[in-house]
């Protein structure tokens, strides 16, 4: 049988209450008042501690907290898990692998390997996902950017298109569909310069095709870093406008 | 609507503007004004950003679908004729004409 045993102390003079319901569902546990101390951690077993909250607040689940940099506040989980965020900023919230932002305003090895991170920045409305090669715990850390998607919805990488459109070409050029597009010229029988709404590395690629194979999808070259100039050529060497040109670009 | 200009071989040009483009042109200025109120001054950026500026132009709702003799088409001015401007500095940067850098030491 489960028993409930209640035990005053002879030299503290806190009051623990416990309040009947009031209603149906209020109910009521008063605590003494200020700071309650649990000691080192919270212990799961009476051998480790659970969760150990440091002198600034920094909390560690399983581990110590990184001695992590004053303007922010931070959580490890685990041996190189870390969850970090601006104290009073807005800078937003950084998901870590091995890394912690330390007091010396840079990034730090929990441990020996690689490390990578999610940012997410409420400011900017914006992740990265950045990635570190191998160091040393306790050397800094340099994150090299991989891919960002921005607030208007493009993903910023090596591998992500940087822009596309599907479009008609004869009549009035008509656009189907597009990402990263402001416009098309429409310049002259099959003759057509797409605008993109955001510029991007000059040295880009960029791959088309018109219709069907019968037709060439010609792109000038060099390319440029805001548009490209697209030609649909017949196999026998016209240039005519087509009702299907598709065109994505890559690049920096 | 559309842009028409001049190219520099003398062929009219129509610049089509990309529907998703136009949708995202939105918000207020500080007095809660819209800052593109009507299609035509969506149009009027568009030239901006994507024409050289300098560049005389007209916006049009005419019908150009039919495309004979399309490589002998000619623009002339009409009574509506813009020119295109530079973009805000604030508008080079998000569209990635500048850097972030350049954008600092021009707004010193």
């Amino acid at each position: 049988m489960s028993k409930v045993k209640i035990q005053g102390n002879a030299s503290g003079t806190g009051v623990v209450t416990l309040t009947a319901p009031n209603t149906n569902t209020d109910r009521t546990i008063t605590l003494p008042d200020g700071d309650i101390s649990l000691g080192v951690g919270i212990d799961d077993n009476a051998t480790s501690t659970a969760i150990t909250i440091d002198a600034s607040e920094n909390v560690g689940i399983g581990v110590t907290p990184s001695a992590f940099n004053a303007s922010y506040t931070g959580i490890n989980i685990g041996k190189t898990g870390t969850l970090i965020a601006e104290t009073a900023g807005n800078d937003g919230l950084y998901i870590g692998s091995n890394a912690y932002y330390s007091t010396g305003n840079n990034y730090k090895y929990i441990m020996d390997g690689k490390a990578c991170e999610l940012k997410m920045d409420a400011s900017a409305s914006h992740f990265k996902f950045r990635t570190a090669s191998s160091g040393t715990a306790g050397n800094a850390i340099t994150f090299t950017d991989r891919l960002e998607i921005t607030d208007d919805g493009r993903g910023l990488s090596q591998f992500t298109a940087k822009a596309w459109v599907n479009f008609n070409g004869t009549g009035t050029v008509a656009i189907r569909d597009s990402h990263n597009c402001s416009s098309i010229t429409d310049h002259s029988t099959g003759n057509w310069t797409v605008v993109y709404t955001n510029a991007i590395g000059a040295n880009n690629c960029v791959n088309g095709y018109c219709k069907a194979s019968a037709y060439l999808c010609q792109i000038d070259q060099p390319t440029t870093a805001n548009t490209a100039n697209v030609r649909a050529i017949h196999n026998d060497g016209t240039v005519m406008d087509v009702d299907y040109v598709s065109i994505i670009v890559f690049g920096d | 609507m559309k842009i028409i200009y001049a190219q520099e071989n003398g062929i009219l040009a129509q610049m089509i503007p990309a529907p998703k483009f136009l949708a995202q042109l939105t918000g207020t200025d500080i007095d809660g004004n819209a800052i593109y109120p009507t299609e035509e001054s969506k149009l009027i950026h568009l030239a901006n950003k994507d024409l050289p500026t300098g560049t005389p132009y007209e916006i049009t709702d005419e019908d150009l679908s039919d495309r004979t003799f399309r490589n002998a088409w000619r623009y002339t001015a009409g009574d509506t004729e813009r020119t295109s401007d530079d973009l805000s500095l604030d508008d080079q940067l998000k569209y990635n004409h500048i850097s972030q850098e350049e954008f600092d030491n021009a707004s010193v």
